[in-house]
């Protein structure tokens, strides 16, 4: 479809994806095409399978592990789709995966958990597939793993054929709309899918479908039928509530539309806990060919957990993410500058001598009237703002302290940091120690209380990971912990506290009381 | 005035009868509650000890009965569901040092049972016998009802019982 509605755009989806398929037999992989054929292990199997074996599968892939390791070092990110039923789906999904982690990779696993009950397998397979998920979370790798049982309803029996459509439709579509948000969005933000995929549990993924009439914007009972066909899927196994999740939205139609869409999902994930989990990003799908609608990927909350180290390809790397409250400004921006090829490939190689010099002009003229413009535009790679933050401190961009603070308080400003040359380092920490004033926060640290300027970056991290804190002082230390994490610790000591008054101070009984309210 | 029939042996009055079976009583009654007490005293221990066995007997073979059906239940918790997969009982045969342990699915479920999952759940009983590794061996199965009934017989053979 993408190829009919835009040829020049699956051409490129393509050059960005690999797809294999990986078998120890060579008679299963006969009807696909040669190029995506990966055997395994000819050695250890003979070319005939791992014998209903996932130790014989493992040694398999023990046999082939340059091979692949060669393949997965191309790629940033790797979805792996195994099945637990016989031997080489449950005995290589693992090492495959965690192949990719010790490459640094951001790695997807869908597991399909086979159905005993029912007879696909013996209860022994259906065992060792328990087994196969018990590995990944002890690794702490999230994964899909979809529940092959429910697929079977006594109240509702259809050929295996519609409920197989059921199944992997929703799967199906959801890794497009994935893959579209991960090769095409305009804003990248590798730390905010560190997040996503980072701790152990579990993930789900859905897509819906939104196909307004020509000209028109969806209806409500669209978004509405679109939302619950994403938050409703009855095949994967997911327990706990839903956590940090990505939202992305394809299709040319307002923002209303969006929030819309935002809001019900919300409400969904959310429903009458008070104290929700729910932390969304926000990605919107830009020139995406049809079929345009929602795609979602949920993670499971298992707490919290620092974000995986990735080692993402620059040059390719996926997608951003926006994220937290400056989203709707970002998106706009987003919409009005984006252009994919920026992102994910830059023009260079087809120049001519005559154009480059024009280009270069347009690249390097630096037009941001924000410090959060060019934070953003430098997200993207865009060159002027690589440019400006290599030599261009003495520009005249003002820098204001809230803007400051609330960008720091973003996931994404991260890797934004590393691309600030010293002088912009310095010059931001100025703004930070100048305009901002930090509440001296009262915190427990052990059975004493102790003021937040009192206490040592480690010591804050320590606080921050094992001590309750109420949601008023959080973010204040959030900021600490940022300016330790980017500047080092010895930033923290140019920062300024303000007292806060005795009757903000929490009573010594409500100071006791902390422990006991989470 | 007593009137005795003729040829009768002659008896005792009444009151004076009354007196001496009391006292033969009382001293019966007495040596019966000495010896009982004796005994009692003497046979306390064996009796004690019996009892202490085998109570320790129940209490081994339904610590065994609970780890077992709990891992069995276990893969088969779907997390979604609130609910148990598995129905359970325990029968216990101290005497002949036997548990019957008795399993059926709940509602929804179809595990276990013998008419299509036999040789599931003889894998499941060796597989947790196996891990559990207590003096405990299984025997033929057998259905009960709606229920699969699972014999353990306690034994001494711990390598029999799956420990090496």
């Amino acid at each position: 479809m993408t190829q009919k509605t835009d040829p020049r755009y699956a051409e490129r989806v393509r050059r960005a994806i690999a797809t294999r398929f990986l078998d120890t037999n060579e008679f299963s992989l006969s009807d696909v095409p040669i190029e995506e054929r990966l055997l395994i292990g000819a050695a250890t199997t003979r070319r005939v399978g791992s014998r209903h074996c996932p130790d014989v599968a493992r040694q398999a892939l023990e046999e082939s592990r340059s091979e692949i390791e060669d393949l997965l070092s191309k790629y940033s990110v790797t979805i792996i789709i195994g099945t637990g039923g016989k031997g080489t789906g449950a005995g290589t999904i693992f090492p495959l995966a965690q192949m990719a982690r010790q490459q640094k990779k951001l790695v997807i696993p869908i597991f399909v958990r086979p159905s005993f009950e029912r007879h696909e397998v013996e209860k022994r397979r259906y065992d060792h597939a328990l087994g196969v998920t018990a590995q990944f979370d002890a690794a702490e790798i999230r994964l899909m793993e979809i529940l092959n049982d429910r697929g079977y309803l006594d109240t509702d029996p259809q050929p295996q054929s519609v409920v197989w459509e059921r199944m992997n439709l929703p799967i199906a579509r959801g890794l497009r709309g994935l893959l579209y948000v991960l090769w095409d969005l305009s804003q990248v933000d590798p730390s905010d899918l560190s997040s996503l995929f980072a701790g152990p549990g579990r993930l789900r993924i859905g897509f819906s479908e939104i196909d307004p009439p020509t000209g028109q914007a969806p209806s409500d009972n669209q978004v509405e039928d679109a939302v619950r066909g994403c938050w409703e899927n009855s095949f994967y196994a997911f327990n706990g509530p839903v956590g940090t999740s990505l939202v992305c939205i394809q299709g040319n139609w307002s923002n209303v539309v969006d929030a819309k869409i935002k809001g019900r999902l919300a409400a969904f994930a959310v429903g009458n806990v008070s104290d929700n989990s729910y932390n969304p990003l926000y990605a919107r799908g830009l020139h995406t060919p049809k079929p345009w609608g929602v795609t979602t990927v949920f993670a499971e909350y298992t707490g919290n957990h620092s974000p995986l180290e990735i080692a993402w390809i620059v040059e390719k790397r996926p997608a951003a993410l926006v994220s937290a409250e400056p989203r709707a400004v970002a998106n706009r921006r987003t919409a009005d500058k984006a252009r994919p090829q920026t992102v994910v490939e830059p023009r260079v190689a087809g120049l001519t001598r005559e154009q480059q010099p024009e280009e270069k002009k347009q690249v390097f003229t630096p037009t941001f009237s924000t410090f959060w413009e060019f934070a953003v535009a430098l997200n993207r790679s865009d060159p002027a703002a690589l440019e400006l933050a290599s030599n261009g401190i003495h520009s005249e961009m003002a820098i204001e302290g809230v803007e400051l603070r609330k960008l720091l308080g973003t996931v994404w400003f991260r890797s934004v940091f590393p691309r600030l040359s010293k002088g912009w380092r310095d010059r931001i920490l100025q703004v930070l120690a100048e305009s901002v004033a930090v509440p001296n926060h009262m915190v427990r640290v052990g059975r004493q209380g102790v003021h937040v300027s009192d206490l040592t970056y480690e010591q804050l991290k320590e606080t921050f990971a094992k001590t309750p804190i109420p949601d008023a002082v959080r973010p204040d230390l959030q900021l600490l912990l940022t300016v330790g994490n980017l500047w080092g610790a010895e930033a923290l000591g140019r920062l300024r506290f303000t007292d806060i008054s005795p009757s903000q101070e929490p009573s010594k009984l409500a100071f006791l009381l902390q422990g006991f309210r989470h | 005035m007593r009137i005795n029939a003729v040829g009768a042996p002659p008896t005792m009055p009444t009151s004076q009868f009354a007196t001496h079976l009391a006292a033969v009583n009382r001293a019966h009654v007495g040596w019966a509650v000495l010896y009982f007490t004796l005994t009692l005293l003497l046979a306390w221990p064996l009796v004690e000890t019996h009892l202490r066995a085998r109570r320790a007997l129940v209490d081994r073979m339904k610590r065994f009965g609970d780890r077992f059906i709990e891992e069995f239940e276990r893969p088969l918790v779907r997390p979604d569901a609130a609910a148990r997969p598995i129905k359970s009982r325990m029968r216990f045969i101290p005497d002949r040092e036997r548990l019957d342990v008795l399993l059926a699915p709940s509602d929804g479920h179809t595990y276990p049972n013998l008419s299509d999952h036999r040789r599931n759940v003889e894998y499941d009983v060796e597989r947790i016998v196996q891990h559990l590794g207590e003096p405990f061996i299984s025997g033929q199965l057998y259905t009960q009802g709606p229920w699969v009934a699972i014999p353990f017989q306690v034994t001494t053979d711990r390598k029999k019982a799956g420990v090496v």
